[in-house]
C-alpha cells in the first residue's frame, strides 16, 4: 500500500514537472507557448503584458516554486483564449463527464463480471466462442465510430434516444422526470462507452474463471454436488475479484479517455468538448489542466481500487499471502 | 485463426506496397462529389470528388507505416525495460518497476494530446509519441516472465559456470521471450493504429498524410455523417477493425505457443 502511494505521487509529480518543462525547454518563444498565442496576433504591448503576467523572464527554479505553489492552491493556471482561470473552466465541465464515466465504469464492470463467468465456466463451448468473438470484434472498432453508428442507428433513424445533449431543451420542472430525462440522454453515451470497454475485462475474467475451473478447489466443490452456477459465484469469484477490481482500477483511465471523445459525439458540455476546443486553438494552458486533472482522476481511481480490494480480500487483508 | 490473420494482413500489405496497382484511380483524381456506391466508385465519392476506395487503398500505407514503426519503437523501449526490471537485483530492478508502474497510471489519450500539441503532429512525431507512451504493458508482462526464467534451474547453472549477467540477460533468456515478444507485438501495433486512429479523429492527425483514422476525421467533419454518407464513415472504420482483429489472430498464435512452452500462465501478473 505504501508502496502505491509512492508510485501514485510520482506519477502526479512527474506530470506536474512535464507540464511545467515542456513549454519551456521545447526550442520556440517560450511566452508564446506559455499562453497559447500565434506570434502574429501578438502585439508588443500585449507581449510585455504575458511576459510579465506569465513570470517567463524570472529564473527556473523560482518560476517552478511559484508553478508548484499555485497548483497545490488549486490554481492551474489561465487559459487566455476562454479569458477565466482553468480550473474554473474545467470545474464546470467535470459532472458533465463524470456522469457518463462513473455509469459507464459500473455498468461495464458489472456486464463483463457476468458475461465473463457465464462464458468461463463453458469455456470451449459454442456459446463462450460467439461471445468472444462477439466482444473482439466490438473491441477492434473504434469507440468513436461506435458512438457515431449508435447514434445514427438509435437517435437519426429509430428515435427511441435524444441525438445529444445532457437534457432536453425544455427540462421537466418536477425533480423525478428531471432525472428521467436525464438517464434518458445519458443512455447512448453511456452504451457506447460500454460495449467499448467491456471487452479488455470479459476476456480477464474468461480466462481467469475457465484457469480456476482447473484447480481442485473447484472438483471438490463439484464432487459436493454443487452446480456449476453455485461453484462459480460463490467459490471463483471471490478468488477472481481482486484481479478484476484492479483491472477495473486501470479501465478508469480508458473509459476517461474515452468519453473525451466521444463527447463532441454527443454534443454534450463536458471535459471532452473543452478539450476539443483547446486543441482547436492551441489553447495549451487548458490542455495541460487536462492533462492533469485527468491524471488525478486516474491515480485517485486505482488507490480507491486498491482500498476496496484491501477490504474485499481476506488474504491482502489478513497478511497471509502478502503478493510477492 | 492464423490464417485469417495472414491473409488479412497479406491483403493490406500489398495495398500498401502497391497502392498505384490496385486502386482504380489516383489518390487526388477529381470525380463528381457526393456520388454514392455505383459501378464506376466501388464506395463512392467524397466532397472534394476523391474515389473513396483509392484513397482507402492509398491511406493503408500511412496507417500501417504508423502502426509498425512505432510498435517497434515501443516494443523494444518496453523488453529492454522489462528485461532489465525482472533481472536487475534489489533496488535496481525495483526502481525500473516503479517506472513501469508509474507510466502504467499515466493517462495515454490527454498525455499524447498534449505532447502532440507543443511537438506538432507530423507523422514523426506522432509515430515517437504513440511509441512513448506505448511500451509500459509490454515492459509489465516481459518483466513478469523474466523473473519466472530467472528462478529456473538453467539460469542457475548459467550463473554458477560464470558467465556475465549481460551475456545471460541476452543471450539466454533474451530467445526465451520470443514467443511472448511476438504476441505482445502484434496486439501493440493494434493499440498503436487505434491510438493513431483516435488522435487523428481529434484533429491531431498529420495534415499531409491520410491515414484511415484521418478520412473517419474528415468524413465526420465535412458533413459526412449529417448527409448520410456512411459509406465514407463506415469503411475506413472496417478497414480499421479487419485489420486489428487480424493482428489479434496472429498473437494469439504466438500467445498459445508461448503457453504451450512456459505451461498455463496467468492472464494478469
Amino acid at each position: 500500500m505504501k508502496k502505491k502511494l509512492l508510485i501514485s505521487f510520482f506519477c502526479l509529480l512527474f506530470i506536474l514537472v512535464f507540464n511545467f518543462a515542456l513549454p519551456r525547454l521545447l526550442p520556440g518563444d517560450t511566452v508564446l507557448m506559455l499562453v497559447g498565442m500565434d506570434e502574429d496576433v501578438v502585439s508588443e504591448n500585449e507581449y510585455a503584458y504575458y511576459v510579465e503576467k506569465t513570470g517567463a523572464d524570472r529564473p527556473l527554479a523560482e518560476q517552478f516554486a511559484s508553478y508548484l505553489r499555485g497548483i497545490l492552491q488549486g490554481d492551474l493556471g489561465y487559459s487566455y483564449h476562454h479569458n477565466a482561470p482553468v480550473e474554473q473552466l474545467i470545474a464546470q465541465r467535470v459532472p458533465a463527464t463524470l456522469q457518463i464515466a462513473l455509469p459507464a465504469v459500473l455498468l461495464s464492470a458489472l456486464l463483463a463480471l457476468v458475461l465473463g463467468c457465464y462464458a468461463g465456466m463453458r469455456k470451449g463451448s459454442g456459446m463462450e466462442r460467439m461471445i468472444s468473438t462477439l466482444q473482439i470484434t466490438v473491441d477492434a472498432i473504434p469507440g468513436f465510430l461506435l458512438g457515431l453508428l449508435l447514434l445514427s442507428l438509435f437517435a437519426f433513424h429509430l428515435g427511441w434516444f435524444p441525438s445529444g445533449a445532457l437534457n432536453s431543451i425544455v427540462v421537466p420542472a418536477a425533480t423525478l422526470p428531471a432525472w428521467g430525462d436525464r438517464i434518458w440522454h445519458l443512455c447512448l453515451p453511456v452504451l457506447t462507452l460500454v460495449l467499448g470497454s467491456v471487452p479488455a475485462k470479459y476476456l480477464l475474467v474468461c480466462n481467469t474463471v475457465a484457469q480456476q475451473m482447473q484447480e481442485k478447489y473447484v472438483l471438490y466443490a463439484r464432487s459436493r454436488g454443487l452446480s456449476d452456477s453455485y461453484i462459480v459465484w460463490h467459490h471463483i469469484l471471490p478468488n477472481i475479484c481482486q484481479p478484476f477490481i484492479a483491472m477495473v482500477g486501470m479501465n478508469m483511465g480508458f473509459i476517461f479517455s474515452g468519453s473525451l471523445v466521444i463527447e463532441t459525439i454527443f454534443s454534450i458540455r463536458g471535459l471532452g468538448s473543452l478539450l476539443d476546443q483547446a486543441i482547436r486553438s492551441r489553447d495549451y494552458p487548458l490542455l495541460q489542466g487536462c492533462l492533469l486533472v485527468s491524471a488525478v482522476v486516474v491515480v485517485v481511481a486505482n488507490l480507491l481500487t486498491d482500498v476496496l480490494c484491501v477490504a474485499l480480500d481476506p488474504k491482502v487483508r489478513c497478511r497471509i499471502h502478502e503478493a510477492e | 485463426m492464423l490464417f485469417f490473420g495472414l491473409v488479412v494482413l497479406a491483403g493490406f500489405g500489398l495495398c500498401a506496397l502497391f497502392p498505384q496497382a490496385i486502386a482504380p484511380y489516383g489518390a487526388k483524381a477529381m470525380h463528381a462529389a457526393w456520388l454514392g456506391p455505383c459501378a464506376e466508385h466501388w464506395l463512392g465519392t467524397n466532397d472534394l470528388g476523391y474515389d473513396i476506395f483509392s484513397e482507402l487503398i492509398y491511406a493503408t500505407r500511412s496507417t500501417l507505416l504508423i502502426g509498425v514503426v512505432s510498435a517497434v519503437v515501443s516494443l523494444f523501449i518496453g523488453t529492454a525495460v522489462g528485461l532489465a526490471a525482472g533481472y536487475l537485483p534489489a533496488w535496481k530492478g525495483e526502481l525500473l518497476n516503479g517506472l513501469i508502474q508509474i507510466f502504467l497510471l499515466i493517462p495515454m489519450l490527454p498525455m499524447a494530446i498534449v505532447i502532440a500539441a507543443f511537438v506538432g503532429t507530423q507523422t514523426l512525431q506522432i509515430v515517437l509519441i504513440i511509441a512513448l507512451l506505448g511500451w509500459c504493458a509490454t515492459a509489465r508482462t516481459v518483466r513478469v516472465r523474466t523473473m519466472q526464467l530467472k528462478q529456473t534451474p538453467f539460469v542457475e547453472c548459467l550463473l554458477i559456470l560464470g558467465i556475465s549477467k549481460t551475456q545471460i540477460m541476452l543471450r539466454h533468456i533474451l530467445p526465451n521471450l520470443k514467443e511472448l515478444v511476438l504476441s505482445r507485438y502484434m496486439m501493440t501495433v493494434a493499440r498503436c493504429i487505434m491510438l493513431e486512429a483516435t488522435l487523428s479523429f481529434l484533429g491531431m492527425g498529420d495534415p499531409t498524410a491520410v491515414t484511415w483514422g484521418r478520412m473517419i476525421y474528415l468524413a465526420y467533419r465535412r458533413g459526412g455523417f449529417t448527409r448520410g454518407a456512411y459509406h465514407w464513415l463506415i469503411s475506413p472504420g472496417l478497414c480499421i477493425a479487419l485489420l486489428i482483429i487480424a493482428f489479434y489472430c496472429i498473437s494469439q498464435y504466438f500467445a498459445q505457443k508461448q503457453s504451450q512452452v512456459s505451461g498455463s500462465q496467468s492472464y494478469l501478473d
